[in-house]
């Protein structure tokens, strides 16, 4: 665990070994210890410290400090400050710091997390966790109430992960909130959740959520050890943990899958994957992920298995004309013309009359737009987004075409690769293959479909060789476990998944009985 | 782990970066694509005169139906004719004259004049196996006269004419049956089987006029159209001679290339031959049997047929059993003059068309190899005696019982 | 981080070895003996390759897993191995050569026509490079993916040619003497004999002791999609046109057709077959380097890799320049050093053992 660092000199902070500020231990004076503190946080305008003396009758002198915002105003007042002010035994003159502090401690407070720390280092995070700090006069050792409590967004339907059947809750941005609602998913004793603070400066806190037993303990082993050598100075969201933790650092293709549902995590965790939740982002991770778990969407299973097998296929064939299209268009176009039934041939030949590009250009071209089209589209404000989509559908498509630019087939080409590109579940993986499309468009326009071969036999190799935390990127097809099938290409009915299909877990990889299908009892009626 | 990262993104771009800089060597855009639809070859002046069909994409050639007539003055397809010492001379001559490079992947028919038919096909057929985008499904065919005006034809109903002439031939073979379509490698089989001979199907023109304006397709009755016409018969590489739509059919009955046929025939043959009524064959089914009988090949023939009658002019009660068994035994005798009528024209011409080597071989190698290695298989097949056994069955008699003449007997 | 082959990812892995060159050269070879006698001449040369997967099995069992040329170092003495180690590793840079230039060569025939040799030649190694240093289990799964495929084009081939097809072109069958049929069975015979890479991937396997099931599977399926092949050639084309043809299976691809829309699917089955081959030549590569690493004793080949690989493209640019060289060494040359090192290395390898069994036998009986 990284330690916690005071002042970090940014030109050092890629250094190993990082100019940690030696810990102070609190001093016995609370006016050197309020001293110490405000010269360590600085005059922020967000910090509240009260001091709070009993100047009739005793010495005993108590600061509380907060960070305005970040605590729960009410439970400030009535948790902390009100009983601390109507005890009455803090009031006598007798009562020494000591005790007032094991009093405060245990009896007074109505509050549940209370924690204890003896250096400044060990209390200012939980100072900006939103907890108050309660130091005494003459103690070595300072006090810290949970009365954090800040904004939060409230729970909403996931933007990026929608279902038509399925639990219309996400991930918010809080850790707890998350793992709140695995929790109330997963009712089991070994649901495991471990916490990490990762970041010297953002401090972000990062849960890993599996379940004992059916976790694979190598994997989790790799896990832990691979967090544990993040050193960075911030986590702002939960891409940052997966770049520094995910296999083959190099590869297009994501090995650890991203989800704002907690349904889709409470699945993965259930089939041995390995959740991880991170503070102040939505989107928590799953790993380990293969190929063919970027497919699945949790609501293949929340709907009849015919129809989602179907879907299944469909998204299988969606990834390829997304990635081969118009690479196949090019090549079929320029080298194996002889491919095209004839009828098609002449019109397309027809359509490219006039069109001053070669087909490969012109597809760039196409490409390109769709690309500037759909990243405008994101940051576009709301009220002006009915005008791309003018600008886009008919200017840039029917314009062009009658213009002469494109031919109309090219059109068609790049529109259904982008709508394909979007049926795909996962958007990592749909990402990936964007930029992949384009490389294999230029070796489609140097080589036909021998260059694509070529391609694809380099993609499949290096997919053969990705792992993703130990387990092989591309089972259970390759190498082939059939009785993990069938989850992959189809989904068999619920009853006849007597195993959890993944390759990699613990020991407990049966996960119901068998002979579940529903049969009507007795002798058929009539 | 470092290095082995480096060297992977080098291996990842290396292929994209040699793409990048080397460029395109074997791409054709499709705008510099002359797309040939059927090609004609004649020998004249010793010499190879091909004709090529170029397909006119902007005319809007791949709608099938509509006439278009008039209102498209270009032409859907153009056709360039060049002379050359070889086949490849003549078609890198056309580079000559043309903006575009031939294209033959989508070639659809060949034509063959009967001066080339008479010199020989071998090169021709050379030319098809070897060459990597030239088809060896075309559709070959022979034409009388000068090849190179079937090509010129403007056909109606269709604007891509190649594409026409390979939907007859397909047609024809499926609902006609005189002749199967021969395909270029059907062709060569052939020629280089045991048999050793071929049948090509000869393509027409009607009329003496070529319709080859664009205005002349706006008419609804052409003065001139393409046909199928008679049968070609090639013997090594030549053109021996013709059998007659009506001989090309009994051969079809020999060779079991029947799918569907109509067939004329008496209804009544003792009250005079005149045919009037038709069969519509939809079952045939032909098997040979050869077999050594002393000094001379016997070949049995079993041809059996069955389907519907479609149209009669008699007056008859199909009731009865006894007019349908009359019916068939004058189709029965109809199909054996056919078989009859052919073979006496195939014997004369000496060419074994009907693939009786092959037969031979198949079921009697021992003795064919003696013949082979005599060089005696010509006498061998003047000699064979053929025994056709035909039986036809009508399944249906159609919609009505009795002949609409009946209705006047009373 | 290597895990090891397991078995039935093995006996796909001999398939691959051997099917793709074959499927492409080999109806044309076999035909011109046999004609249409060729199955026949097919069923011959699987006897004689379950022979030689046999020999080849029970020295990879001597062996059990070592690697090979360390092996036989150890039983007799380190020069013997060192010698058998060069000679081996010529025979097996020459065999890689043989596969890219064919694998070049039919590019060339077929899709490519002008694109430089050199260029193609380049990549195709630099890819299978790639391959190679991803491991032989990389190799083995992206195997078996392609192997899946079968899968879909057999059917299309089948479903394809079901028009084109004729049952009577098989016949007469016994129409060729033995001895015809056997010359005609040579051919195949060698290519079978490939199963001998086996003596290098056997340190990969996860259990060695089954390389003789691994051999045996392997040849059966490839003995079948050969027959397949073969015979639907055959029934297309004919004993007597699929002589004239430089690569009936392709030939008889380009027939294919679905209804009027779907036709001239070759480059679809080529395509395919480029997956296939780049999968054998990999493994080819894989055994040239394994066979250097055990020759001279080197702990990572990772750094000769790609010196290997320009020795092949060097000597397939300017050895085998020409296509009828290849043939005759195909037709002649091909038999005699595959007999020598794929059947007589493994049988003396299987006698080594024998002999150095018995000698500790005695030895043991003495003391």
């Amino acid at each position: 665990m990284p330690g916690n660092p005071q002042r970090t000199n940014p030109n050092k902070s890629d250094n190993a070994e990082q100019s940690v500020p030696a810990p102070f231990p609190l001093d016995p004076s609370l006016e050197v210890n309020l001293q110490v503190l405000s010269h360590r946080i600085g005059q922020s305008s967000d910090i509240v410290v009260r001091r709070f003396t009993n100047e009739s009758l005793s010495s005993l002198e108590l600061a509380f400090i907060y960070i305005d915002g970040l605590v729960n105003a009410d439970v400030v007042n009535q948790g902390v400050l009100q009983p601390l002010l109507e005890t009455v035994q803090l009031k006598s003159e007798f009562i020494s710091a000591t005790d007032a502090f094991q009093m405060i401690k245990t009896q007074i407070l109505p509050i549940g997390g209370v924690k204890e720390g003896n250096t400044l280092e060990a209390l200012l995070p939980m100072l900006f966790d939103g907890y108050t700090l309660i130091l005494l006069e003459g103690l070595q050792v300072g006090m810290a109430a949970d009365t954090s409590g800040w904004e939060k967004r409230s729970i909403n339907e996931p933007t990026s992960q929608g279902v038509i059947r399925g639990p219309k809750e996400g991930f918010t941005e809080s850790l707890r909130t998350g793992t709140s609602m695995l929790r109330r998913r997963l009712k089991t004793p070994d649901l495991r959740i471990e916490e990490y603070k990762i970041g010297q400066r953002t401090q972000t806190g990062v849960a890993l959520v599996y379940l004992e037993g059916i976790a694979s303990e190598q994997v989790l082993k790799e896990i832990r050890r691979r967090l544990n050598a993040i050193n960075t100075d911030s986590i702002l969201e939960s891409n940052y943990i997966e770049e520094f933790i995910q296999d083959g650092g190099l590869t297009p293709f994501p090995t650890i899958q991203n989800t704002e549902r907690p349904d889709a995590m409470a699945g993965g965790i259930l089939e041995g994957q390995v959740g991880i939740i991170i503070d102040g982002t939505p989107f928590a991770l799953l790993a380990p992920s293969t190929f063919f778990n970027f497919f699945q969407s949790s609501e293949d299973y929340y709907q009849r298995y015919d129809i989602s097998s179907f879907l299944r296929l469909i998204r299988y064939s969606a990834f390829f004309v997304s990635m081969l299209l118009p690479a196949l268009y090019i090549a079929v176009t320029t080298f194996h013309q002889e491919m095209l039934p004839t009828t098609l041939l002449i019109s397309l030949a027809a359509q490219r009359e006039g069109v001053p590009l070669p087909a490969l250009a012109e597809a760039l071209l196409m490409e390109l737009t769709f690309d500037v089209l759909r990243e405008a589209g994101v940051r576009m404000p709301r009220t002006i987004g009915p005008a791309i989509s003018i600008v886009g559908a008919l200017v840039l498509g029917q314009a062009a075409v009658q213009a002469g630019l494109v031919s109309a087939a090219m059109v068609i080409v790049v529109s259904f690769t982008a709508i394909s590109n979007f049926v795909i579940p996962s958007l990592a993986i749909a990402n990936s293959i964007r930029l992949i499309r384009f490389v294999m468009m230029f070796i489609a326009a140097t080589l036909g479909l021998f260059g694509i071969m070529s391609f694809l036999m380099v993609l499949l190799i290096h997919m053969a060789g990705l792992r993703s935390f130990g387990v092989p990127y591309l089972s259970p097809v390759a190498p082939m476990v059939p009785r993990y099938l069938k989850d992959i290409f189809i989904r068999v009915p619920l009853w006849d998944m007597t195993m959890r299909p993944k390759t990699i877990l613990g020991e407990e990889t049966r996960r119901q009985g068998e002979h579940q299908q529903p049969k009507p009892q007795g002798e058929d009626p009539v | 782990m470092n290095i082995s990262k480096k060297n992977l993104i080098c291996l990842l771009c290396l292929p994209l970066l040699s793409t990048l800089l080397s460029g395109c060597w074997d791409d054709r855009e499709l705008s510099e694509l002359g797309i040939t639809s059927g090609s004609a070859y004649d020998w004249e002046d010793n010499q190879w005169k091909a004709t090529y069909q170029v397909i006119n994409p902007s005319s809007g050639a791949s709608s099938t139906g509509g006439t278009g007539g008039g209102s498209t003055s270009s032409p859907p397809f153009v056709t360039f004719t060049v002379k050359g010492k070889t086949i490849m001379e003549a078609v890198e001559k056309t580079n000559l004259t043309s903006t575009r490079q031939m294209f033959f992947s989508h070639s659809r028919i060949t034509v063959l004049g009967e001066s080339l038919a008479r010199q020989g096909v071998n090169q021709l057929i050379d030319m098809f196996l070897r060459k990597q985008d030239a088809r060896e499904t075309v559709y070959v065919f022979i034409a009388k006269g000068e090849a190179g005006d079937i090509l010129d034809q403007l056909m109606q109903l269709t604007k891509n004419q190649g594409a026409g002439i390979q939907l007859m031939i397909e047609q024809e073979s499926r609902l006609v049956s005189y002749y199967p379509g021969i395909r270029m490698f059907e062709l060569a089989m052939a020629l280089s089987s045991e048999s050793g001979s071929a049948i090509l199907p000869e393509i027409l023109l009607t009329g003496r006029e070529v319709m080859d304006e664009t205005q002349e397709t706006g008419r609804t009755d052409l003065k001139t159209r393409l046909a199928l016409g008679r049968l070609g018969v090639l013997k090594g590489e030549k053109l021996v001679g013709w059998l007659s739509q009506k001989q090309a059919f009994g051969l079809s009955f020999m060779t079991d290339k029947i799918k569907t046929a109509t067939i004329v025939f008496p209804s009544k043959p003792e009250s005079g031959d005149k045919p009037d009524a038709s069969f519509v064959l939809q079952k045939s089914r032909t098997t040979v049997h050869p077999k050594w009988e002393n000094d001379h090949y016997v070949i049995d023939i079993h041809i059996k047929g069955s389907g519907v009658l479609s149209e009669l002019g008699s007056v008859m009660d199909l009731n009865e059993r006894a007019s349908i068994t009359e019916m068939e035994q004058a189709l029965e005798q109809q199909v054996l003059e056919l078989v009859d009528n052919s073979w006496k024209e195939v014997r004369k011409l000496g060419a074994d068309v009907t693939g009786f080597a092959i037969k031979i071989h198949r079921s009697d190698r021992k003795r064919f190899k003696q013949i082979r290695k005599d060089k005696n298989w010509d006498r061998v097949f003047q000699e064979i005696e053929i025994r056709p056994h035909v039986s036809m069955k009508i399944e249906r008699t159609g919609l009505s019982n009795k002949s609409f003449k009946s209705v006047h007997e009373k | 981080m290597n895990r090891k082959v397991g078995t039935t990812q093995a006996a796909m892995l001999i398939v691959n070895t051997i099917l793709p060159t074959a499927t492409v050269v080999l109806p044309a070879i076999i035909s011109n003996y046999a004609e249409q006698d060729a199955p026949l001449a097919i069923l011959l040369s699987a006897f004689f390759g379950l022979l030689i997967a046999y020999i080849v099995g029970s020295a990879v069992r001597c062996t059990n897993g070592a690697p090979f040329l360390t092996w036989v170092g150890e039983k007799s003495s380190p020069a013997i191995a060192a010698v058998l180690g060069l000679f081996m590793l010529q025979f097996y840079l020459d065999t890689s050569t043989t596969i890219l230039r064919e694998f070049v060569n039919f590019l060339k025939d077929n899709v490519l026509i002008n694109t430089p040799i050199s260029i193609l030649c380049v990549l195709i190694l630099l890819i299978t490079i790639y391959m190679v240093r991803q491991g032989l289990e990389a190799i083995a799964r992206v195997n078996s993916l392609v192997i899946l495929l079968y899968l879909l084009f057999v059917p299309l081939y089948i479903f394809g040619l079901t028009d084109e097809m004729n049952v009577h072109q098989l016949l007469p069958m016994f129409d060729h003497s033995l001895a015809e049929l056997t010359l005609a069975s040579i051919t195949p015979t060698t290519w079978m004999s490939e199963v001998a890479v086996l003596l290098f991937l056997a340190p990969y396997l996860q259990s060695p002791q089954k390389a003789r099931i691994i051999g045996w599977t392997g040849l059966i399926f490839v003995a079948m999609l050969m027959m397949f092949s073969l015979i639907i050639a055959l029934m297309v084309f004919g004993p007597d046109l699929i002589r004239l043809s430089a690569y009936p299976g392709f030939s008889a691809a380009s027939i294919v057709h679905l209804g009027r829309f779907i036709e001239k699917l070759d480059i679809l089955f080529i395509s395919y077959w480029v997956l296939s081959i780049y999968v054998k030549f990999s493994i080819f590569l894989f055994a040239t380097v394994e066979c250097f690493k055990q020759t001279f004793r080197v702990g990572s080949s990772r750094p000769f890799i790609g010196t290997l690989g320009l020795l092949i493209v060097l000597e397939c640019l300017y050895t085998w320049q020409s296509t009828e060289k290849l043939n005759l060494y195909n037709k002649e040359g091909r038999f005699l050093v595959f007999f020598l090192f794929n059947v007589l290395v493994p049988l003396g390898a299987v006698g080594l053992d024998r002999f150095t069994k018995a000698k500790t036998k005695r030895k043991g009986w003495g003391a």
